[in-house]
This record gives C-alpha cells, structure tokens and sequence, in this order.
C-alpha cells in the first residue's frame, strides 16, 4: 500500500491559523503495532536491530518521555536510523519528539516510504538542525518541501534519521507521530494557562525558622469548559476515542501554530467524557488535563 | 561518619531545598542501572542515564540498643512508576540480591556531589498497579539469619564482622572496610584462643606423667615433655593460618548465626555495629568522650520530646556463666547508686540487667588430673586444657603489646607459632572467675617455668591487701607432677579433675561500661530536625541546647546544658523532609552517688547456696600439727555453713545423702613449708564400704625461696560422682620437716556444693 497526504480541511486549517488548541492522543507507532524497530546504519528496517543492552527501541512509543527512559544504539556512528515497519497502516499529521541528546545532531529528519528498504517512495517530511530540535520537538505543520498542512495516511514505513559529523549515539525518548484533534473553538473557561502546581511541605523549626522541603514542582494543569456545537464536540468525541476513553497519555499543544507548546497530559483519577445537552444543539463539557513528567516548563 | 559534599550540603541548610534521589541497582553481571526521582530536567552528560522514574523511597528507620548494642537490620520499598524498565532489566538480568544504593543530590545536580543514604540487596519486586516497588533490606538484614561456618579462632572479631558479611554475599561497597580493619582498632587487646575446638583437639595437650610422657592422650603426634610444651602443642593445634597438619585431627566447622554474631561482637566491643548513611556496615566504638559533631538549638530543632528519665537504669550486671552442670554468675554493681535509690524500709535499690555473653565467658581448665591408674609412681597433674575461651575484645588503655617493632594487628596476633620462649601474650589486665571469686591476673606470660599470679582485685582492678578470698598462684611452666593422694587409684577422664575457670575480661568492662553509663538511668530524647542534620549517623554524639528541659536538668541531676547524646535512632523521611531522632544520655556524668564504682561482689560470695541444694562451708580455725611426707587428714573445726551435709568432727568427713555430683574445692595452708619442699592438697572419696579413693591431688606448691616460707595449696573438683552415703575427706601432704596448717578460716577451707 502506497502512502498518500492530503491537505487539512478548511475547517481545521483555520483552527489551526487561529492557534486553537490541539489535542493528540494518537500514536501511530503504538497503534501501527511495529513489526520491526531496529536502530540501523543503513536506514532499512530488515537489518540487524543494534539497539543498546538495556535501551530497546520499545522505549521511543512506550509513552514515557521521562528522563533515562530513552533507547539508542549500540555504538557511535555519523548517520543512525531508527527504523519502523508498522502493520497498519497509519494516518497522522502532528510529531512530538523527545531526545535525549538530540541538540548534538546536525540534522534530525522524519522519512516515509513504502517499502522496507526505503528505496520506494521514499520522503522526507520534517528536517529540522538538532539545535532547533533541543529536547523536544512539536511540529504541527509537516510540510516540509511544501506549503500547506498536510495529513499523511497509510504510511507502513516510517524512520528517524540522525546524522552528525561527530559519531555518536543519538537517544530518543519517545517518537510520537499522530493525528490530531484540532479544537475548532476556544474554551471559555480556560482559567488560567498558566496554571501549575508544587508539592512542598513546610517546616517551621522551635525558634520560627521556616523552610520549604520542595518534593516536586509540577507542571501544568488544565480545566477546560466549553459550551459547544456537534461540530465543535467532534474533536473532542475524537481525541476521548484516541485517548482510549482517557486512560492514555496525550499531548495538549497550545498555541499550536504560533508557538507550540506540547504537554504531555493524562486525565486526572476517574477521568469522564461527560456532554451536558443544554438544548438547541448545544451541550456543556468540561475536560480536566495534567501534566505528567517530563514538565515543559522545566525544560530549558 | 559520612561526609557529604559542599553542594548537597548547602542544599540541605538551604531555605527551599529540594533534594532528589538517585537509585542505582548493580545487577548480577555489574550493569549499573540507574534511577531517579524529581522532575528536574536532565540534559548534561552526568545524569543523563538516570531513568526518572522513582515515585516514592519509604522512610529509613535504623536503631541500635543502647545497652545490648544490637542494631536492627533495616529495610525500604523503592517505588517505581511500571514503565517498562525495572521489567527489560529483568528479561535478561535476575534482579534478586542485586546491589542497591540510594543517594541524594540537590536539583541541577551533579552525580559527582550526590550523598548516601542508604545501601542494600534487593529482597523483592513486586509489581501493583502500575507502579513497581522494590522491597530493599540492609546489609545486616540480609545476613540475618543467615549461617558462617568456620571457626572463630583467635582473629579480631572486627575481621569476623568483614568475613561474615563477605561469606553472605554482601558486596564490598557496603562493607566499612576501614572501620572494620582491626589495625585501626588499638582499642581492642585482650586476646584468646578461640571459642571452638573439638574435644579432641583438646587431648593435644593432654596430661603427662611424671616421667614426661603423654598418657591417656588420642594425639600420639604431640610429646608434650613439659607443660609449655603442651601449650604450644594447642596453640598450634590452633594456629590460625597455619598449616592444616599442625592439626591434631580433623575439625569440624560449627555454624555461627551471623547476624547474632555480629550482635555479639557489637556488645563485646561495646559500640556500633550498623550500616552508615551510604549503606557500609561499619564500626564504632562508644566513646563518651568524644566530641560531639553537632549541637543543635531552637533553629535546627523542629519538635522536643523528653521521653523518658529512668529508662534503662542499671545498677548492677549479672553475666550468667555456665559450665556443664555449674552455673555462676558474675556480678558487677555499683553499690553507691544501689544506696542512693534504695526503696524506703531496703537497704538498697537493685536495678539489675542480665547480660548474656556467651561468646566471651566461656569456660576453660587451668588444673591437673590423675590419668592413670597403673602409672606406679603416682599420677600426675599438670596444666591442662589451657583455653581462654571466648572472643577478644578488652578495651585497654595500652593498645597492642606483644613486641616492641609490632604495630599491627596481624603482628601482634597471638598464639600463632612462635617459639615457646617467646610465647608471651602478656602484661594485660585479664579477669578469671574460679568457684566464685574474680581473680586478677597481674600479668600473663607463659614462658616455661614461670607463675601466673591471680590476685584478689576491687572493682576497679586494684589489688587489694586485705583480701576476701584466696590469692592463687598457678605454675604454668614446667612439670608439675604431684605425688600420690591416695591409697587406691581410679581412672578418671582428666577433664572432671579440673576447676572451671571463666575469662570475664570483656564481661567485665561491658559491665563497667553500661553501669557506669546506666546507674542512674538513660534519659531519652526524641528529636525532629530537617535534613540538614541528615550526615550524623547511628552511635555520633551531638549536643542539644535547648530551653526548658536542657537548661536546667536532664535527668534531675545535671545542670549542664550541653551534655552528650548518643544518636540511638534514626527515621529519615524523605516525603516530609524530618529526620526523627531517638537520642540516649551518653555523658558520663558525675552526680552526687556515682563518681566511683568502687566495689564488685561476687555472686556467689561464699554464702550458702541460694537454690537450697546441699552444699557446706568448713573451715580450720585452729593451727593443725602435718607431718612430713605423709598424707594429713585435715581436721575442720568450724563451720560457715552447713545445708542438707554436716560435717563430723569425729571421722573429718562429710557423709552425702543424694547420689549426684558434688563440685568440691579445698585449700590448706603450710605454715613454714622449708625452703625447697612443696605441699598439696587432695580430695579422698571414700566409699560406703570405707575404701578410699583419691580423686584429685591438687597441684604441687612449692617453695622455691631459700627459706622457710608459708604455702598454699588447692585443690578443685568441678564434679565428683558420689552416691548416697559415701564420704568426702581432705588431706595435705607436706614434703618438707613437720609444721602447722595454718588456723585461718580464710586460708585453710573445704567448700562443697550438690550439682544434681
């Protein structure tokens, strides 16, 4: 099966030029269930896997993108490829790419093709620097080599590819290609998007000395209201579709076309899709997000 | 003591500090697998493996005993957010038993500063809903319960802590390498031989004849001619490090518990024997003269509670003592505390405390035996089954003396082989406990031909001049034959000829140790402070200046606001930020009533029997005429006591009415003994039928001045077998020209005890 893209509708492009929110909860890496995932110098996915003792390649869609939790390969090398044969065929328009080191790269790239060699077909569709990179990378307009947002679908083959003058071994978090849930409207009640929690315990000595012992600081926290349309809840029936009914993590990117910013999200404790009818069409619903680690805003 | 980096210091004394924990788990093939907590974001090279994925550590609670020592093993769940690693790890890497250490470091952080905290083997990993926590337990949990086999011979029990922990499998970075090197510890120098052998090994120094000749003995091999040949004929029996065929026979390894034996050697020594803040099991001895490593005021100080006053008052310490069927007990007290809080209507107050060290009192034999009844010269009695049994342990002041160029411990190892002329082990206070009395040993050399001089001491270890009992002088070179005592022969096992002597050497000083420090009780404290105080470990001293409580008393007695307290626990909780400290007194203070211990009964001191059990106490008040070269009845004339056995004055014998066995010592006196003769002592049994038997002969005293001099001789049975009806006499041989037995109840005595 040939891969092919196509352009957003109209709907979501202008959603998209508004810096509406986004949510992304597929994974086609996960939901593509890979057949092969080997760290290659050759870039197919049919040769030997020289992922690291101790950092396979399952760790770039296990949906952990803390720290440590990163796969690279075994040895130093200029080019390195993480390879990916899926057995369904996929559909996404949206990356989030978390390194570990990635910022050392000279050239970070996504390609697609049809075939396992990578020889039919073949695209490059995001290159970015490793410095643009740093240590994670939205990109919510896959266009390279064109100019509209495009959505890919049935891709079988994908890679990531590393190259640098130096060899080294380049180390992923987690490689999160999906289809997103463009929001076509602005929650009403966003509170604050700047909302964010710590967990500190104070400490008050016998002579009044007071201390904080910081066991955390958190990242951000969501609670969106909205007053919708059918057409305005579409997205969000999609993402609580993609997100297995809130059980899975997703990214919440704000600002998506401006300056993306990607939270990697999760339902608080006994999530809930709960569409309230007010009539004439329209029903309130409002979705509470969290922040899990790794927390944007302690990312340099 | 743990010394933490300037880094994660300033952290911890900081106003915001944020610490995160670092988990690195050493698998079975030395793969470091590393973990973390916090969400710092990690981009330098230094952290970048750290997996961060710690969701919680359970607080760590560790405790040592005050008194007894004994520190509990501790244990931490290490929770983990299931994401898969703990998981990979373990497709090819079993995780049970591998090493773990948890360190602190501060945000931003760098490996390089990170700080222990605790240390230990993975017990268990148990996974719940989607979180996975690794059960930990320390290194003394570990070997809990857990067997060494292998013979504690003659070694620095801090080598024994080391090799233990070795055997079990716990890795070299929990183990204090440098406290436990036994150069470092001067403190330690009084030595013994072992605490196992096989009995057939002790026939390697079995008893001789008169001509020299080794009887009665399974170890063909040793021709012990002399009794320092025979000393040195165990001591290579026992020669740690030796070559195997030193050995008389084949031994058998015993199994020692190692974290019981670790717990004694921790009480022996009297100090701490417990993992530190990175997870190494070390040593420290209590030393209350220390400097304290932190005073803490109203600003390090989140919470105070004085928790008690009078906990743990000890005045007095019994340290049960067992020899087959005897069973003694060293006492040592403080008889000014006693009067100080005697109950109102009582003399005295006793707070005693049983201290079992059965590690260190055993028993050994320091007398001769007849061995044969065909030998027609007589039998002979030599020093036999030399053992200072027990583990070392002494705290001296001197620190080691065997040679002058030693200064290590392997140098001044004992009882390897050496030449017996220079067999000198000696110039150590050493504590014997014989049939009730302690005996002091001014000094201890075992050259041949030379006396070992067992002095009546006080509490302090002076010597006294008048004495409460019998001063005793062993020959513990050259042949010691003694001539015959009797006029029929028995054969009997050497062993049941000899008088039970115990090592309380260390007995003594642990005694010393937690009555001087327990006399008045062991106020405690129970403190919270932040983690700042996070470097002081289990068994530091700090100080505590504090209002109330500490300005003016702590236990009602001293006014000082700075005493010492010992660090006796520990429970640091890294969700909460405080560490809560349990805290015992350990000033050696000096109030009205305990400035000086200046006493040590005996238990028991030559009273009758508490338990009711027939024994008597005679004596000879009167001089008695003895005449030379022959054997003299002894004719008691006075009675101590007599329970259930009475003596007649008729007969000079005591009639027994419960078959069983009697344990029986005796002691005359030769007034004038000329210069060069020897006197001795002998123990007759005489059955119904009147027929007497000699069953102990005592040892030869002689009189080697060049003139005239008074002489004692003694005689000891640990356990005659009699039955109902037979007799019990004394009789004294004098080989010089007629003279007296001396009339001094406290010189010429019998004393008999049933045993059951």
């Amino acid at each position: 099966m040939a891969w092919s893209s196509a352009a957003l509708d109209a709907a979501e492009s202008a959603a998209f030029a508004a810096d509406y929110p986004i949510l992304l909860a597929s994974h086609v890496l996960r939901d593509g269930i890979p057949t092969a995932y080997p760290w290659t110098q050759t870039g197919a996915t049919g040769d030997t896997n020289h992922a690291a003792a101790f950092a396979p390649t399952k760790r770039a869609w296990d949906g952990f993108a803390h720290a440590g939790l990163h796969t690279y390969p075994d040895n130093n090398a200029a080019t390195w490829f993480l390879c990916f044969a899926l057995t369904t065929p996929q559909e996404f328009d949206t990356l989030v790419l978390h390194g570990s080191n990635l910022d050392l790269a000279d050239v970070v790239q996504i390609d697609i093709a049809d075939n396992a060699e990578f020889t039919t077909n073949m695209r490059v569709i995001w290159q970015a620097t490793g410095a643009a990179t740093g240590a994670r990378a939205v990109v919510t307009n896959l266009k390279y080599g064109g100019t509209e947002l495009l959505r890919y679908s049935g891709v079988s083959f994908l890679r990531l590819e590393v190259d640098r003058t130096i060899a080294f071994a380049p180390r992923v978090r987690e490689l999160w290609l999906g289809r997103r849930r463009q929001l076509v409207c602005l929650p009403e009640r966003p509170l604050s998007d700047r909302r964010e929690e710590t967990v500190a315990a104070p400490i008050t000595s016998k002579s009044g000395v007071r201390t904080n012992w910081v066991t955390e600081r958190r990242g951000a926290a969501r609670l969106y209201a909205f007053t919708t349309t059918a057409v305005q809840l579409a997205p969000l029936t999609g993402w609580w579709s993609d997100s297995l009914r809130g059980t899975r993590p997703f990214y919440l990117i704000e600002n998506p076309e401006s300056k993306p910013h990607a939270y990697l999200m999760r339902c608080p404790q006994g999530p809930s899709f709960y569409p309230v009818n007010i009539g004439n069409g329209v029903c309130e619903i409002t979705v509470e997000m969290r922040e899990q680690n790794p927390f944007l805003v302690m990312e340099p | 003591m743990l010394t933490i980096t300037g880094n994660i210091a300033k952290a911890l004394a900081s106003q915001s500090p944020q610490i995160i924990p670092l988990v690195e788990i050493t698998d079975q093939d030395a793969n470091v697998h590393l973990f973390m907590g916090g969400a710092e974001h990690i981009a330098t090279a230094d952290n970048r493996d750290y997996i961060q994925n710690i969701a919680s550590i359970t607080p760590v609670a560790v405790e040592i005993d005050p008194i007894t020592r004994k520190a509990q093993g501790s244990t931490i769940t290490i929770t983990m957010v299931d994401d898969g690693a703990i998981r990979q790890i373990m497709e090819t890497q079993p995780l049970k038993n591998a090493t773990v250490v948890v360190k602190l470091t501060c945000g931003r952080f760098v490996t390089s500063s990170a700080a222990g905290y605790w240390g230990g083997l993975v017990a268990d990993i148990v996974p719940r809903g989607g979180l996975i926590d690794i059960v930990c337990l320390d290194a003394l949990a570990v070997v809990f319960d857990y067997y060494y086999y292998g013979l504690l011979m003659n070694r620095h029990p801090l080598e024994y802590v080391s090799d233990m922990l070795a055997a079990r499998g716990v890795p070299a970075a929990l183990i204090d390498s440098t406290s436990l090197e036994p150069d470092t510890d001067t403190a330690v120098s009084h030595f013994v031989v072992n605490t196992h052998w096989t009995p057939t090994a002790r026939n390697a120094i079995g008893a001789v004849d008169v001509a020299g000749t080794v009887v009665g003995t399974e170890d063909a091999s040793s021709p012990a001619a002399t009794v320092a040949a025979a000393i040195i004929a165990m001591t290579e029996a026992l020669d740690y490090g030796g070559a195997v065929d030193d050995e008389p026979n084949s031994q058998t390894a015993p199994a020692w518990n190692i974290g019981k034996t670790i717990a004694e050697i921790a009480k022996m020594l009297y100090g701490t024997i417990a993992p530190d803040t990175a997870g190494a099991v070390g040593f420290k001895r209590f030393d209350p003269t220390a400097t304290v490593v932190a005073t803490w005021t109203a600003d390090d100080i989140v919470s105070l509670e004085q928790t008690s006053i009078y906990d743990d008052m000890i005045n007095e310490v019994r340290v049960p003592l067992t020899s087959g069927r005897v069973q003694e007990t060293y006492v040592y007290r403080d008889t000014a505390s006693q009067a100080q809080h005697n109950i109102p209507g009582a003399a005295t107050y006793a707070a005693p405390y049983v201290l079992d060290l059965p590690m260190a009192c055993q028993e050994f034999w320091l007398a001769g035996a007849k061995v044969s009844a065909a030998e027609t010269s007589g039998p002979a009695f030599v020093l036999s089954h030399l053992r200072l049994s027990g583990m070392c342990g002494t705290r001296v002041v001197d620190a080691f003396r065997h040679a002058a160029a030693a200064t290590t411990w392997d140098a001044v190892k004992p009882f390897t082989r050496v030449p017996a002329a220079s067999l000198t082990v000696g110039l150590r206070d050493l504590y014997l406990k014989m049939d009730g009395e302690v005996l002091k040993a001014s000094s201890l050399t075992f050259p041949v031909d030379t006396y070992w001089d067992l002095l009546d001491v006080d509490g302090n270890g002076e010597v006294l001049t008048t004495h409460t009992f019998h001063p005793t002088r062993l020959a513990l070179g050259g042949t010691v034959t003694r001539a015959v005592g009797g006029a029929a022969e028995e054969h009997t096992p050497y062993r049941d000829h000899a008088s039970p002597f115990y090592d309380v050497t260390v007995a003594r000083h642990v005694a010393a140790a937690i009555v001087a420090r327990a006399a008045n009780g062991i106020p405690r404290l129970t403190i919270e402070t932040t983690f700042a105080q996070y470097a002081i470990e289990l068994g530091d001293l700090v100080a505590v200046a504090d209002s109330v409580p500490m300005m003016w008393s702590v236990d009602g007695l001293t006014s000082a606001n700075l005493v010492k307290w010992e660090a006796v626990s520990k429970e640091a909780d890294l969700l909460r930020g405080i560490i809560r400290w349990g805290l015992a007194f350990a000033s050696i203070h000096a109030p009205p009533w305990s400035a000086t211990v200046a006493d040590v009964p005996i238990d028991p001191a030559y009273a009758p029997d508490s338990t009711g059990a027939p024994n008597i106490s005679v004596s000879l008040a009167a001089p008695q005429a003895i005449g030379s070269k022959i054997w003299t009845v002894v004719a008691y004339d006075s009675t101590e006591w007599e329970v259930e056995l009475a003596y007649d004055l008729a007969t000079n014998t005591i009639t027994v009415g419960r078959t069983g066995a009697y344990m029986v010592s005796a002691q005359v006196l030769v007034l004038g003994l000329a210069a060069g003769a020897y006197c001795q002592a002998g123990i007759s049994k005489i059955l119904v039928d009147t027929t007497v038997v000699a069953v102990a002969n005592g040892a030869r005293e002689y009189n080697d001045s060049t003139a005239a001099r008074d002489t004692t001789c003694a005689v000891q049975h640990p356990g005659i077998y009699m039955l109902a009806g037979q007799k019990i006499q004394i009789t004294a041989w004098n080989d010089g020209a007629a003279t007296t037995i001396s009339g001094d109840p406290l010189s010429t005595w019998l004393i008999i005890r049933y045993l059951g």
